[in-house]
């Protein structure tokens, strides 16, 4: 299982990870993200929050908030089983890599 | 949140992202402006954001679909769009001058087009600014030829009245004079309104209080007055207490009571409105020694808005049924009183009636313009994606899927586009400017002012022209270039290329297209110059140099009737005392002026076709030295004597009315009955000439002596040895000194009147001429692009042909002749054209038929000039081919 290269990319496995601790809203990962140097504007990130839920790795959901006395929608996300999945998987393949490369390399081996 | 705003960016969005792209992303716009406490002040910002946000999003599902996105890269998509983008616009960078040209030629196209546009939108379609417009109507009383006429205040209160389903304004234009210094001073436009005026409009006031139905109690009760934002800023100096000062308007002291709404500037688009009086005010302020309560005297506008669940049918039910009544109670005003109800916008509809004809022409001729540059633009990115074959083929052949290709394609004929349609923005804010700063006769237009903001519905015509153009010019080309075999392609030597038959021919198309179209151009703008000169060199039927005019209204200079002789005797002394003045004469009104006056008259004798007894015939009232002072000469008669005109009414008809009316009979001492003023006797017959304008049809016109009834209004006509320019500022001046009273409003040349009917035309021609000898221009680029390559295609054919012992005279005719069918072609097809437009601008051509074998010669020969040049140096080019070199290569 380890050596099979990580599903996700690094933007989602930082999203995905964000998430195991709680459930929590776009805006926020998007902060998160911004706190890694990653800009990425409303839409480009929110596509990127659909593909995460199209492919069942995250669920998502509206919630009600008043702010300023305005009632705002907010969509939050929840990481599901196998989001959970995923960032072990990827957590294990850089792992195994990390041991790997401290590891003495043999006289004619190709790593 | 703007909730609707949202609801139609949402719609911007493929349904299938809604809920999980765009919603959220909408909301933490949202949040983050109700976080800032949502300042409305940045309202438009935020929009703009939001829409932006919904065309990001169909942007990626357009890329996603074209095969340019990545599946695994949020936003590789678009950075797909653009890598392309920037690809297309460093390609065009490469060759700076072409894209230059491209891009001007496009800007010179859409900008006169986008300007014509952004005219006639501001002028035409704009909404008046009032809140809930589309439920404001103009109400109009129909004349007896169908047109909009004026309403008189008790029609007005009965229409009002009768029709419940509408709430109905009165409102009326006035040029007034505001009095003291350091309060604005001048003429200004003043708008009359009745109380309810600005609760139909639904204005609240910036400062202070608006008109209600209590300045309609009681006429001059209420000098008051409401002045327009604009004026209170610009001749106040703003100040807060304006409100309950005295103005001084046409000599009377009114009370400021409010400021109007920012930005509101009346009910007359073109005519800004700088202050508002009551109606009941209006013998102050239109001076015309009438009363309110006179029924039939016509002046005044209606504006109204439509009451809740009232419909313009309902209304127009209603009023029809108000007319009906009017005609069951005033059956001598003669049967046939109607109304019409149209829905209001902020130009009036005589507005529109009066330009509507002449912007549309204009926007003809600057459409036909872009479509000569998009034709041109289309030939030239054929050429240059045609030189790009062997690269297309190459990708092609390592896999490209064929939207891709045509998506590069495309790329560079949007960027053209897009940078060309900007600049054309830039091109059209600076023709508009030129315009409103145009001097415009007021002859023509009144105190019109030409205001052309640029406005969204400006920038979103210009954006679709873009985005026409680009589809147009490049797209197509785009398409068909990628319908390619590359292995065949790249098999052969890549210059003897399938389907390189078939793409000369839609480039000689395009070369075809854009001489008819310049022919148009041109033949519309060869019969309206000829139209323009013929007019200008005809001339009224009297000398127009050396005279000029000086108005007096006695209304405004509070001269009463009985004052009026003596006081015309005194001016008329007055400027005859100058010793540069040969003849001086008082008119009601100046011949090629504004405004026409009719009369009903009774021949005795005479029954006309439909068996009226009564005709009604134009007419002005005119001093007796009025005809020696135009220098009209008498062919009958003569005039009447001053002195004796006072007792005995006497008249001088025209030429055409002695024909009409005395065929067989001598006109000199005939009567004419003015039904209830008595009778006339016709002393005289006088030349024809032209009263209303240049190259119009003669008409039956009478000339009544001013001596018996001095009209309100004086026209002062003075006919001078030398320059009238020095000594009519000196009769300027020489007037107010020998009476205050005599103090002229308008002082003016006639050549100024005479040159301002043929404005129009003029302005029409000069912009078909500029627009034809543009496209005329462009065409001859193409022409040469066209006549060139298919020499660079042929030049080892020609070479073999001159190392077997063609003549290089031979090759150098077949190349023009190759160039002349072209341009033969398109003129065929331009003349057919031009024709049809000569027969749409029929109303413009005076004087010219629509068939002047002048006009289409000078065309063909301009065009024949144009092709010589353009093939020339190609043709040199093909008759220079050294046979050696071209076999070799």
């Amino acid at each position: 299982m380890s050596n099979r290269l990580p599903d996700i990319t690094h933007l989602q496995f930082l999203v995905l990870e964000a998430l195991e601790a709680a459930e929590q809203a776009g805006r926020d990962l998007r902060r998160l993200l911004e706190a890694h140097g990653v800009k990425n504007s409303a839409p480009a990130f929110y596509q990127m929050m659909s593909r995460l839920e199209q492919a069942d790795l995250v669920t998502g959901r509206y919630d009600q908030k008043v702010v300023s006395g305005q009632h705002v929608k907010e969509r939050r996300y929840e990481v599901t089983r196998a989001g959970r999945r995923a960032v072990q998987a990827t957590r294990h393949f850089y792992r195994a890599r990390a041991v790997a490369a401290g590891r003495p390399v043999r006289k004619g081996s190709h790593a | 949140m703007p909730e609707r705003w949202l609801r139609f960016c949402r719609r911007l969005v493929p349904a299938v992202v809604r809920q999980t792209t765009f919603d959220p992303a909408a909301a933490d716009l949202e949040l983050e402006w109700a976080s800032r406490g949502a300042p409305t002040g940045q309202a438009a910002r935020f929009r703009l954001r939001l829409a932006l946000v919904a065309v990001a999003l169909q942007c990626r599902r357009l890329a996603a679909h074209a095969g340019v996105s990545h599946p695994h890269r949020p936003g590789a998509d678009l950075m797909a769009i653009l890598t392309d983008l920037r690809h297309a616009a460093r390609r065009l960078r490469g060759q700076p001058v072409l894209t230059l040209v491209a891009v001007l030629t496009l800007a010179l196209g859409t900008g006169a087009n986008l300007a014509v546009f952004s005219t006639a939108n501001a002028m035409l379609l704009e909404p008046i600014r009032a809140p809930a417009p589309d439920r404001l109507v103009r109400v109009y009383p129909l004349s007896a030829d169908g047109g909009f006429d004026k309403i008189s205040y008790p029609d007005y209160q009965d229409a009002r009245d009768g029709a419940p389903g509408l709430d109905l304004a009165a409102h009326a234009e006035a040029l007034v004079e505001i009095g003291r210094a350091g309060e604005g001073g001048g003429v200004r436009v003043a708008e009359l309104v009745s109380g309810n005026y600005f609760r139909v409009l639904g204005l609240a006031p910036e400062a202070g209080r608006l008109f209600d139905v209590r300045e309609d109690e009681g006429e001059l009760a209420h000098p008051v007055v409401v002045l327009s934002e604009t004026f209170w800023r610009a001749s106040l100096g703003a100040a807060p207490d304006a409100v309950g000062r005295s103005l001084t308007i046409n000599g009377a002291a009114f009370d400021v009571i409010g400021i109007a709404p920012k930005g509101f500037r009346g009910t007359f688009n073109a005519h800004p409105v700088d202050l508002w009086v009551p109606l009941t005010m209006q013998q102050v302020a239109r001076p015309r020694g009438l009363t309110l309560d006179q029924r039939g005297w016509g002046w005044m506008s209606m504006i109204g808005r439509l009451e809740p669940r009232t419909t313009l049918v309902e209304a127009q039910r209603q009023l029809t049924l108000v007319a009906a009544d009017h005609d069951r109670r005033f059956p001598q005003r003669g049967a046939g009183f109607a109304f019409t109800v149209t829905p209001a916008l902020a130009a009036t509809d005589g507005d529109r009636q009066l330009l509507g004809p002449m912007l549309a022409a204009v926007f003809a001729f600057t459409a036909l313009l872009l479509a000569v540059t998009c034709a041109n633009l289309g030939g030239l990115l054929q050429a240059r994606l045609g030189a790009r074959r062997r690269e297309l083929a190459i990708r092609q052949s390592l896999g490209a899927n064929r939207r891709r290709l045509v998506w590069d394609g495309t790329a560079e004929a949007l960027l053209i586009a897009g940078a060309g349609a900007t600049a054309g923005l830039l091109v059209a804010a600076l023709m508009t400017s030129l315009l409103s700063s145009l001097d415009l006769p007021e002859s023509l237009v009144g105190n019109l002012t030409l205001v052309a903001p640029v406005g969204w519905r400006v920038v979103a015509y210009a954006a679709g022209l873009g985005l026409f153009a680009a589809l147009l010019f490049g797209a197509l080309p785009a398409w068909r270039a990628s319908r390619l075999d590359a292995s065949g392609f790249l098999k052969g030597d890549g210059t003897t290329i399938g389907g390189g038959r078939r793409r000369a021919r839609s480039r000689r198309l395009m070369v075809v297209v854009q001489v008819a179209l310049s022919v148009v151009l041109l033949v519309a703008s060869g019969l309206l110059v000829t139209s323009v000169g013929r007019r200008d060199a005809l001339g009224p039927g009297f000398e127009t140099t050396r005279l000029g005019l000086l108005t007096i209204n006695t209304n405004r200079q509070r001269i009463e009737p009985g004052a009026r002789r003596p006081l015309a005797d005194l001016a008329l002394e007055t400027i005859r005392r100058d010793p540069a003045v040969t003849h001086a004469a008082l008119a009601m009104r100046a011949p090629l002026s504004s405004g026409r006056d009719s009369m009903t008259f009774r021949i005795p004798g005479y029954v006309a076709p439909s068996g009226e007894g009564a005709v009604s015939i134009d007419f002005t009232l005119v001093g007796a030295d009025y005809f020696s002072t135009l220098g009209v000469p008498m062919v009958a008669g003569r005039t009447w004597d001053p002195l004796a005109a006072v007792r005995a009414p006497s008249a001088v008809v025209n030429e055409t009315m002695a024909r009409r009316f005395w065929p067989s009979a001598d006109p000199v001492g005939q009567s004419i009955d003015l039904p209830g003023r008595g009778q006339l006797t016709v002393t005289g017959v006088v030349q024809d000439f032209s009263y209303y304008s240049i190259g119009e049809t003669p008409r039956p016109y009478i000339f009544l002596s001013a001596e018996t009834e001095p009209p309100s209004e004086w026209v002062l006509h003075v006919r001078t040895s030398g320059d009238e320019e020095p000594v009519l500022a000196r009769l300027a001046r020489a007037l107010p000194a020998a009476d205050a009273r005599l103090s002229p409003y308008e002082v003016i040349p006639f050549e100024t009147l005479r040159r301002a009917p043929l404005f129009p035309a003029r302005l029409l021609a000069a912009g078909a001429s500029l627009f034809g000898v543009f496209a005329l221009l462009l065409t001859a680029v193409g022409l040469y692009g066209v006549v060139s390559a298919s020499v660079s295609q042929r030049t080892r054919e020609i070479g073999l042909r001159l190392a077997l012992g063609a003549q290089p005279g031979l090759v150098l005719g077949e190349v023009l002749r190759e160039a002349g069918v072209l341009a033969a072609a398109g003129a065929g097809f331009g003349l057919v054209g031009g024709y049809l437009a000569a027969t749409g601008l029929r109303g413009w051509i005076v004087g010219v038929s629509p068939f002047d074998p002048g006009v289409y010669l000078s065309v063909a020969a301009a065009l024949s000039a144009l092709t010589l040049v353009a093939a020339w140096v190609p043709a040199r080019r093909a008759a220079a081919v050294d046979p050696v070199a071209a076999l070799k290569n």
